[in-house]
């Protein structure tokens, strides 16, 4: 065994939680302890099945929070997880979100469906560190109310900060005050912060897309603008190349790429 | 570097001496040419370049990561002994260079060194261009093998090209004698094989001849199987299927000419059309690589158009880029 010199090999982890959040999506607590910054990801194994990228959704303490959709066959296997069950995991890797370039800026954070699981750790981090920014708003966006993740969160999150919510389509049942149409419209509506400003997107292409020119229109700097990206990945440490957008990977100078060096090449 | 001479009558003795020691790899003749264990030099031929790169001696077809019994692991330890390629054109040796610095590089890959370290490079300079595909003369190719085999009439003359290959001659020293006679600028060069017009195709990514390019395409994935650098791979795990607890995470080659190379969740496809496939593959070989590594990817062994089941000739759709460009 030569894990700590052969960057492929997993290291176990106990899974602590696994609670279902909407028929396709749930949240699975793990037993970790991980020095790491909002927006990175980890590469979760159930051995046998096989491994899948997953953004982490929450920063600090002793667990790591993992907001996970059930698309394919990794995703499946880690939902049917029970706690005391073992998972494997590597990473973190990528380069998370900028918290350090946007220090004392005003944010503006917008995330899409699953999207909003990344951004989660991000609303934490800056919760923890409030006094290092300035106005935080807070977009989030639903194909509808059984779709939403976190409710309970998001009105805790509402306590601190403007946090607006918009269901595609809206239908009874919702356990969240929310508008009905598209986030970016949404995004349009609304007054955001005049002065120096960031935006922090994580959400489907599209809606990425929309919400920078949005906020592009609205005044913000292309290159204040950050993505959070998706591709199909293997082996995270720059070498497979199945995540390559252009001349970039997104396992090493990603996920998190600024719009003013993405728009050109978003499906490159 | 010193320079030696190993007469033609003494390359079959040599090869057993070798043999005795080492695995020896060269070219033979089978139902192509292609790199195989000899014992001698009798079936060793010289006349084309092999059909097949000799990456999958290092970067292989399969590599089984780690096995798995429950919740241990265990990684299997290769043990390579120690072994010579002898024949390896300067394309190849180029390339295996450039997969060194993706595999070698931190994080190291310890799968590929393994096998990297264990081997003994002897190139064998092309006096002419073996295929009429061949445009390594574009590439700006380097020196970086042990030692380097240039043909002359009735011997090889023999340049060593690492510390390694001067320990190699010095196992050897019956088969070799040191001569005055110097390596000329066009024994390192393939003389007429410089067809790429230019590596900078920066300004051609919206040019509608990638399409043209595709018409045939088969999406076969031949092109990037037969490159010598191509080094993109994918992650599987497989089970026993005794008892699904066992099994192995295993890692095989990939090919970005297919769809599924770039599909994520949600049936959405990045690259979804032959064209783009096709134009990431040489951007990838031409740009892409060259901005991380500072060394264009592809070393011009013309296997891509040559074994190309429709020919498509990316170096003259290239070339006609250039052409239109500058008229």
């Amino acid at each position: 065994m030569q894990a700590h010199e052969n960057a492929y090999i997993p290291r176990p982890v106990k899974v602590l939680n696994n609670v279902r959040e909407t028929p396709e999506n749930f949240t699975l607590t793990l037993s970790l302890r991980l020095a790491h910054e909002p927006g990175q990801f980890l590469q979760v194994s159930v051995l046998g099945v096989g491994e899948a990228p997953i953004s982490i959704a929450s920063w600090g303490g002793d667990t790591v929070t993992l907001h996970i959709c059930e698309v394919g066959n990794v995703t499946r296997a880690l939902g049917a997880c029970r706690p005391g069950d073992t998972v494997f995991v590597r990473g973190p890797f990528g380069n998370g979100f900028p918290m350090y370039d946007t220090w004392g800026h005003n944010l503006v954070l917008a995330g899409g469906g699953s999207g909003v699981a990344s951004l989660k750790g991000v609303i934490e981090y800056v919760h923890r560190h409030r006094d290092d920014y300035g106005d935080v708003t807070i977009f989030l966006g639903f194909r509808n109310a059984g779709e939403v993740i976190f409710p309970d969160r998001i009105e805790h999150w509402r306590i601190h900060f403007p946090v607006y919510v918009s269901l595609d389509t809206l239908s009874d049942g919702r356990r969240l005050d929310a508008s009905e149409g598209f986030v970016t419209d949404l995004m349009r509506r609304t007054d955001i912060p005049a002065g120096e400003s960031a935006a922090l997107l994580c959400g489907p292409p599209v809606m990425m897309r929309l919400a920078a020119q949005v906020l592009e229109d609205k005044g913000l700097r292309d290159d204040h603008i950050y993505l959070s990206m998706e591709r199909l990945m293997y082996c995270a440490i720059g070498k497979c190349c199945h995540c390559m957008i252009g001349d970039k990977y997104t396992c090493l100078d990603g996920p998190v790429f600024r719009w003013d060096a993405l728009r050109e090449h978003m499906n490159d | 570097m010193a320079v030696y001479r190993l007469e033609e009558t003494q390359l079959d003795p040599f090869i057993t001496a070798v043999a005795n020691r080492y695995h020896v790899f060269a070219p033979v003749r089978t139902d192509v040419v292609r790199f195989q264990d000899v014992r001698d030099g009798r079936a060793i031929d010289l006349s084309e370049n092999s059909y097949l790169p000799i990456k999958e001696f290092f970067f292989a077809k399969q590599d089984v990561l780690f096995v798995f019994d429950r919740a241990n692991l265990a990684v299997p330890v290769e043990e390579v002994e120690p072994r010579v390629f002898l024949g390896v054109r300067r394309c190849d040796l180029n390339a295996l260079s450039h997969q060194d610095l993706v595999f070698m590089q931190d994080p190291r890959d310890p799968y590929y060194a393994r096998r990297r370290e264990a081997s003994v490079l002897i190139g064998y300079h092309c006096p002419e261009p073996p295929s009429p595909h061949c445009f390594c003369g574009s590439m700006n190719l380097k020196d970086c093998q042990d030692l380097m085999f240039v043909p002359r009439a009735g011997y090889f003359l023999v340049e060593e090209g690492s510390e390694r290959g001067n320990r190699f001659i010095h196992e050897f020293p019956l088969y070799f004698r040191e001569t005055e006679e110097a390596l000329r600028e066009e024994d390192r060069r393939v003389p007429g094989a410089d067809g790429l017009t230019t590596t900078d195709i920066a300004p051609f990514y919206n040019d509608e001849r990638w399409e043209e390019g595709v018409r045939n395409c088969l999406s076969c994935g031949a092109c990037t199987v037969l490159c010598p650098t191509c080094y993109c791979y994918e992650i599987h795990d497989e089970v026993e299927l005794e008892d699904t607890r066992r099994g192995s995470r295993n890692r095989c080659w990939s090919s970005c000419q297919l769809k599924e190379f770039s599909s994520v969740a949600g049936d959405v496809c990045l690259r979804e059309s032959r064209s783009e496939r096709f134009r990431h593959r040489i951007y990838h070989q031409l740009e892409y690589f060259r901005e991380r590594y500072n060394v264009t990817l592809c070393t011009g062994c013309g296997r891509c158009i040559g074994f190309c089941p429709t020919r498509i000739d990316w170096v003259d759709i290239v070339n006609r880029m250039v052409a239109s460009a500058s008229s």
